[in-house]
């Protein structure tokens, strides 16, 4: 089974731009987007054991419902219960927020990297898709150079 | 030694973007995409959506592509095979690459190979 990158995100620009960058770099990895904690959950249960990485928002008044009380720290709360497997990144503009989260993630162990959004979307570009790939890259396992066997082209 | 060339899977041929050149030491800290031509020189553009297929242009075939992230004047903090238009899969080569940064007077923190399969997690290539 592939790998998945899982992100919580209510803004459909967002995930847009989000799903724009991760298909052109990483097309082989799964990427699931949701609105819903619970969904994401469920994703984060189900998938257990390939999930490559986990990028959350905090704030979630886009969704349907306009809820004020279902947020991003849900995840974090249920995250802060089992064992770190993958890192974690936190990207929401609301600053007092995002640092509960990262405290309660921290406290348990988890690698967590923070990412503000700014200027509409273009963060997604300039912040949150490299500071993904540099948390996937610094969880890669070593490999010695003379195992590297030649694979075709 | 490089495998064989591969054309990209874009076959659309766009233009050569204007930012794209050859990758020298003295390059400018930033996250950039690179495609080694048939001539095995490192071409780069700084990052951006679906620029891969800009850096060689007109659909032109490479010997292998990804990204590079140069930290600071002369290190490169990650040397990988990222790239959704050539898809390329040999660790092999990606270490033919970081080889070329090191001979032209990079210092290479970290070569990073991700499987084309998605299956298992990226591998942190030990380079000497």
């Amino acid at each position: 089974m592939r790998k998945i990158i899982v992100v919580l995100e209510d803004n459909a620009e967002r995930i847009a731009a989000m799903k724009l960058r991760l298909e052109d770099r990483m097309p082989m990895y799964d990427c699931f987007f949701s609105d819903d904690p619970g969904e994401i959950v469920e994703v984060l249960t189900r998938r257990k054991g390939d999930v490559l990485a986990v990028s959350l928002d905090h704030d979630l008044f886009d969704r349907a419902d306009g809820s004020t009380e279902i947020t991003g720290m849900d995840v974090a709360e249920f995250l802060s219960r089992t064992e770190p497997e993958f890192p974690v990144l936190i990207h929401s503009s609301n600053a007092i927020d995002a640092d509960r989260m990262q405290r309660l993630l921290a406290k348990n162990r988890w690698s967590v990297t923070r990412v503000t959004p700014f200027n509409d979307t273009s963060w997604i570009g300039e912040d949150w898709y490299p500071a993904l790939r540099r948390a996937i890259g610094k969880s890669a396992m070593p490999e010695l150079v003379p195992n590297a066997e030649a694979i075709a082209d | 030694m490089f495998g064989k060339r591969k054309d990209p899977i874009d076959r659309t041929p766009h233009p050569r973007s204007p930012d794209s050149r050859r990758l020298v030491v003295s390059e400018s800290p930033g996250l950039y995409v690179y495609a080694v031509d048939e001539g095995e020189v490192i071409h780069v553009v700084p990052d951006g959506p679906h620029v891969h297929p800009t850096i060689l242009g007109l659909a032109r075939p490479a010997l292998y592509a990804g990204e590079i992230e140069i930290e600071a004047s002369g290190v490169v903090g990650e040397v990988n095979n990222l790239s959704g238009t050539f898809q390329f899969r040999s660790k092999r080569s990606l270490l033919c690459v970081a080889g070329m940064l090191v001979d032209m007077g990079f210092s290479v923190r970290s070569v990073i190979w991700y499987p084309p399969d998605g299956a298992t997690t990226p591998k942190r290539l030990v380079f000497p």
